[in-house]
């Protein structure tokens, strides 16, 4: 089996030896480096854009909203999003205002000193609460950029037949996605002027084609996309990237050359997206046996100045509302509003790691309420195999929750250290506390986002015998070229090293999706799978006909076809009889999603997720009562993500995800002042260092899905979605006062303990 | 904008000549790097001349005299980390370099910057107060000796003149009776830069306090000495009482700012939080 | 010297070194990720010091000693470290890897005619100045341990191996 074993990754060595090329290791002759003008203000409208003639403007080619060849649209979502101002309004601190490219770097900021761009600044909502209020218009007739309700039961009865109701807010913050690669496009133009290569730092080659769609006059076919070595994307790759090539190709069309644009990390920080910051509000009804009845959410995401991806993200953050728990009469109220600050996007997780920190740690004070340890509380009331969700979806299969709360619970002792740290005198300096959390993760699109998709995926064989992968997903670092090979190789029976991945490239793979929402191992390694089987079936016929035997007498097995226990043929021949017979060597396969799904987009009722995954984590923690510094002693894992092909790479996404959540619990607070973003670099905006990420344990639980490739689910996002409840919960015991908001500094606990008065 | 020409003097003399030279251009002084590179890159700097000091002779040595050590403000926060007399007679200073940075900032990063640079939250300010710093500025025509006190004038402002250059920085010796405390709380564990830093020494002398010194950094628009709590402290016995009062002492000397990286409120609560763990120490 | 060459170049004198080894020299394995001494993408060996090489300029070069990824790959130094990087899974997207394997290196070096081995705390310290954002460091440390074991010729302790 080399499906299951934890093979290296194809690309280690060309990473460690510093030979991968990532987009700024790359050069093109005669190559214009491009740059964005941004605006200074959170609200205005530009009044005039004055160049001073004293500089010589032939030397730099610049490009404003107006030359726009077509539509001024980022073609996905909603449509609000203009690639350069709209009517000359700008929304936030940041936002483009017009493009600027030149040979160097010292041309383009001599030229930027001659412009003089002159606003009338407009006043600006900056919170949830002000759009909601609408101090000013920024979409729509109400700044309400996307909401959803999810209605189960009959909320008003399950709450008369609550013993206790609790309820609890919630408030979570922006988190920047801080890959250590900044954002970088070189836009390459076609001879003629009518179409474009788009080199780059990207996660989905097909989206740039999609979002750019109505701003070229030539078709999308004529934009060419090939992904670079990419350093890391955690969905800040996922659209943003589109606006990035938008520029450097409009620029590159008009000055007919091709353009570089390598964001600086100030630039990065203050103009893409980020993840939602969020208020949850709870309200929590329970029977008398610590049973959940009711459950009525209610949450505001801050979707900055522009949708982006904020109603697929809202989405999920809809259908984590209730949690992982069972509940029968449950009420989910969603909005995602406008303000006048940097757009919020696709970040790992995408809406569920906000969630799920409330209700985790809603849910722990809820235990408390009931008289109930917090992991005794859950083993009565998280969702298991046969249950029903908040959208009504049945449970068939694949529900490692049980299996996952367990893990954790055995390996740190929770409820006697539990019991411990609520023993712990008050009078310590240094008091522990301990939290537990339990999470899904729908693998794949939400609703009917992957039957609409119908991802694509091909396989070459060649001559040889071995076998091209087709696919329009990308490796960012996750290891989807060395996972899909291993599936691949698995089903067709031969070594994985005669496997091999196609570059990214949209004039040589197929649009196997975005490579996004956990999916590519499920769906795409689904798609291969389930092509391999058409490939050896192809091999069979070829037999067949070579042979004049039926194909249902033939047998594959260890790489060999087999003709009543007789060899007949090994695989290499199989193919060599094959491609004598038919020219084509290439196979293409499309995803279909399993029959038994069904989704009310209208209603958000139904099937959310063809899959999820489930995941527990548990929190021990140290607080100083004095200086509020908060050491996370350990964070214990368990995740079930189905079968785990390469189990190494699973636990280096976990590992990853979970210290990436550490980061957002903990240390990761972005500030903004009237908009704009104070710390926009890697200085002032803390991401953990090796001293910072606590010692992470970490257990693969494997409870296969039907429909995946040999079981597998999705694990990319969960890892960032279970650490917060559980951290948050530990601090709550250690300080002994509630703190419902992250990051959890020291300040804050502070405020919250106040112990000057 | 464009820097038109670096200087490499292999002497001070040479440095001090250059400085002279060019009192009435843009010139930079740079060591290590980390700080100035760092601004350039930022944009915040206008300069015509980088004047590269690194290659100088003998400035990253430390030398000592009865009372004091001697510190070449070329030294780098890794030679201070393995400097025996350093670790021997000032080892809070040890403390401090320990916090500057990365291995890769202390391996560049030198003493003398981060006093030229001046910033309140420099890692090593605070210890070298405590050990009564004097910087020796020289210039092509005087030497002059500036205590600690009279040096910052306020956040990455100093009294160093364009013609004049660090070359010395003295500090007291201390000695093994005395007790000493560096605390430094930072965003996180490595490559931070500091919310509150407080350094201190004591000697106490039949049971009551003979000599006091505390700084603090990151709580005032310079590295600060805590003159009151220390005047209030000297000759008295530590007893809880004395704490007591002198945590609310110090909290009443500073009125720190909110901002990027930490609250007015909470350094100033932090302040007196130093201040116990220190005595407490001191008690013992 | 790069690299055991001597280079010979005429540069502005506040041009950084990270753009002479990346654009004039062509060696792209060192990486920029923020340009402020913060993030450790740019590390290169200096005169046997690890250290940012976006906060070193052109000035300061003069007969000074530099080793970038490229070097010390080249030169088989560090194949017991990326054979250690490669079978613990300690490389996901690959950007911060360049710098860590340098940091990686020279603090398996410093440490060589010591008794000890390095300690998790001395990993974890010497690795602080390489901000990595996709592993969570936890394979990383492992395969530093994992080469320094290998380097002197001793086993690792079978620690913490899965119990499922």
């Amino acid at each position: 089996m080399i499906v299951g074993e934890s093979i290296p990754r194809c690309d280690a060595n060309e990473k460690i030896t510093g030979e991968a090329k990532y987009i700024d290791d790359i050069n093109f002759p005669d190559q214009l480096l491009g740059k964005v003008i941004r605006s200074p203000h959170s609200c205005a409208r530009i009044k005039s854009i004055l160049k001073d003639e004293s500089f010589n403007w032939a030397s730099v080619v610049t490009f404003t909203a107006e030359e726009i060849p077509g539509e001024n649209v980022f073609n996905n979502f909603n449509m609000d999003v203009p690639f350069l101002p709209k009517d000359g309004r700008v929304n936030y601190v940041g936002e483009p205002v017009m493009l600027i490219a030149g040979k160097d770097y010292e041309t383009i900021c001599s030229a930027i000193r001659h412009l003089k761009i002159e606003y009338d600044v407009i006043e600006s909502s900056l919170t949830m609460e002000e759009a909601l209020n609408v101090k000013n218009l920024i979409y729509g007739n109400d700044n309400i950029l996307k909401k959803y309700e999810i209605h189960k039961g009959d909320i008003e009865n399950g709450f008369k037949n609550a013993n206790q109701i609790i309820e609890g807010e919630y408030r979570t913050h922006h988190q920047e996605h801080a890959y250590i690669e900044p954002q970088g496009i070189i836009a390459v133009p076609d001879k003629d002027g009518n179409g474009i290569t788009i080199y780059g730092y990207l996660q989905c080659p097909y989206y740039i084609r999609l979002e750019t769609l109505k701003l070229f006059k030539f078709p999308p076919e004529k934009i060419r996309v090939i992904q670079n070595t990419t350093g890391g994307g955690f969905g800040g790759k996922e659209h943003f990237p589109s606006i990035v090539a938008a520029h450097a190709a409009l620029l590159s069309l008009k000055a007919k050359q091709p353009v570089k644009m390598i964001y600086e990390r100030d630039e990065d920080i203050e103009s893409s997206t980020k993840r939602h910051p969020s208020l949850v509000k709870l309200k929590t009804g329970v029977d008398k046996d610590g049973r959940i009845v009711a459950m009525d959410v209610d949450i505001t995401f801050d979707g900055g100045a522009y949708s982006m991806a904020t109603p697929v993200v809202l989405a999920r953050g809809t259908i984590a509302g209730c949690g992982a728990y069972n509940c029968p009469d449950v009420r989910i109220m969603t909005r995602s509003v406008a303000t006048n600050t940097v757009p919020t996007s696709a970040f790992r997780g995408f809406g569920a790691p906000q969630v799920f920190f409330a209700i985790e740690l809603h849910m722990t004070k809820v235990a408390e309420a009931v008289g109930l340890d917090p992991y005794a509380f859950r083993i009565l009331n998280l969702l298991k195999e046969g249950d029903i969700t908040a959208t009504g979806q049945l449970l068939r299969n694949s529900v490692g929750i049980g299996r996952c709360i367990e893990e954790v619970k055995r390996k740190t002792d929770f409820v006697e250290t539990y019991i411990k740290c609520r023993k712990q005198s008050r009078e310590l300096i240094k008091r522990r506390g301990i939290g537990i959390s339990a999470v899904f993760h729908g693998a794949g699109f939400t609703g009917k986002g992957e039957d609409k998709i119908k991802a694509k995926a091909g396989i070459e064989i060649s001559p040889d015998g071995s076998a091209k992968i087709l696919c329009g997903t990308t490796e960012m670092g996750q290891g989807m070229r060395t996972i899909l090979p291993q599936i691949v190789a698995e089903a067709l029976e031969i070594p994985v090293a005669n496997v091999k991945v196609e570059r990214t490239d949209t004039n040589l793979v197929p649009d196997s999706g975005p490579t996004v929402a956990s999916r590519t191992t499920m769906i795409v390694g689904k798609v291969l799978k389930d092509l391999c089987q058409d490939i050896l079936m192809e091999l069979k016929s070829a037999l067949m006909s070579s042979f004049n035997i039926s194909v249902d007498e033939i047998e594959y097995k260890d790489g060999v076809f087999y003709y009543k226990d007789a060899k007949l043929a090994d695989y290499n021949d199989a193919v060599s009889y094959y491609k004598d017979l038919r020219k084509c060597m290439s196979f293409y396969g499309q995803y279909s999603h399993p029959p038994y799904i069904k989704w009310d987009e209208e209603k958000f009722e139904g099937d959310a997720y063809a899959g999820y995954g489930w995941a527990a984590a548990v929190a021990e923690v140290e607080v100083d009562m004095e200086t509020f510094e908060v050491e996370v002693l350990r964070l214990v894992t368990a995740q079930d993500m189905g079968k785990a092909i390469n189990p190494v790479l699973v636990e280096g996404q976990i590992e990853g995800g979970t210290a990436q959540a550490y980061g957002y619990c903990i240390l990761e607070e972005m500030k903004l002042k009237e908009g704009r973003i104070l710390n926009n670099n890697l200085t002032t905006y803390i991401i953990p260092t090796s001293l910072d990420v606590p010692a992470i344990e970490t257990s693969i639980i494997e409870e296969n899905y039907p429909y995946g490739p040999y079981g597998a689910k999705g694990i990319g996002e969960m890892p960032h979605v279970v650490p917060g409840g559980a951290i948050a919960s530990a601090v709550r015991q250690a300080v002994g006062v509630d703190i419902d908001e992250i990051p959890i500094t020291p300040e804050k606990i502070f405020k919250a303990v106040n112990p000057v008065q | 904008m464009k820097i038109k020409k670096a200087f490499n003097p292999h002497t001070i003399r040479e440095a001090l000549e250059i400085l002279e030279e060019h009192m009435k251009q843009k010139v930079k002084i740079i060591a290590g790097g980390t700080d100035v590179m760092v601004f350039l890159h930022e944009k915040k700097l206008d300069v015509d001349y980088l004047l590269d000091i690194s290659e100088i002779k003998d400035l990253d040595h430390v030398r000592e005299d009865e009372n004091h050590l001697i510190i070449g403000p070329l030294l780098t926060h890794k030679g201070i980390m393995e400097n025996q007399l350093i670790k021997k007679y000032a080892p809070i200073l040890i403390e401090g370099s320990a916090k500057v940075g990365s291995p890769q900032i202390r391996n560049r990063a030198t003493i003398g910057g981060n006093v030229c640079t001046g910033s309140p939250a420099g890692d090593t300010l605070p210890p070298i107060a405590v050990h009564n710093a004097r910087f020796t500025l020289t210039s092509k025509t005087e030497e002059r000796s500036v205590e600690f006190k009279d040096f910052f004038t306020g956040p990455q402002k100093t009294i160093i003149k364009p013609n004049e250059l660090l070359t010395k920085i003295t500090i007291d010796k201390c000695f093994s009776d005395e007790k000493f405390f560096f605390h430094f709380l930072g965003m996180r564990k490595a490559l931070s830069v500091t919310k509150v830093s407080m350094a201190a020494r004591c000697k106490i002398l039949d049971g009551a306090v003979e000599k006091l010194c505390i700084a603090l950094g990151s709580v005032a628009p310079v590295v600060l000495r805590a003159k009151e709590t220390e005047n209030e402290l000297i000759g008295r016995k530590i007893e809880t009482e004395t704490i007591e009062q002198a945590v609310k002492r110090i909290r009443n000397e500073v009125s720190p700012i909110d901002d990027i990286r930490s609250t007015g409120s909470y350094r100033k609560y932090i302040v007196g939080v130093l201040m116990k763990r220190f005595l407490d120490r001191v008690k013992k | 010297m790069v690299n055991g060459k001597h280079v010979a170049l005429k540069v502005p004198p506040d041009r950084r070194l990270v753009d002479i080894i990346r654009e004039d020299l062509r060696l792209t394995g060192t990486k920029v990720g923020c340009g402020e001494g913060e993030c450790g993408a740019c590390t290169v060996i200096m005169d046997g010091l690890t250290i940012n090489s976006c906060l070193v300029p052109a000035c300061q070069l003069d007969g000074k000693s530099i080793i970038t990824i490229e070097g010390l790959s080249g030169s088989g130094k560090m194949d017991f470290i990326k054979e250690a990087f490669i079978q613990e899974g300690a490389v996901q997207c690959g950007y911060c890897i360049p710098g860590m394997v340098i940091s990686s290196y020279q603090i398996i070096e410093d440490n060589r005619n010591k008794s000890s081995v390095l300690t998790e705390e001395e990993i974890r310290q010497g690795l602080s100045g390489n901000l990595c954002r996709c592993t969570g460091y936890v394979k990383i440390i492992k395969a530093v341990k994992k080469a320094e074991a290998k380097m002197r010729g001793v086993a690792l302790p079978d620690e913490n191996k899965k119990s499922i």
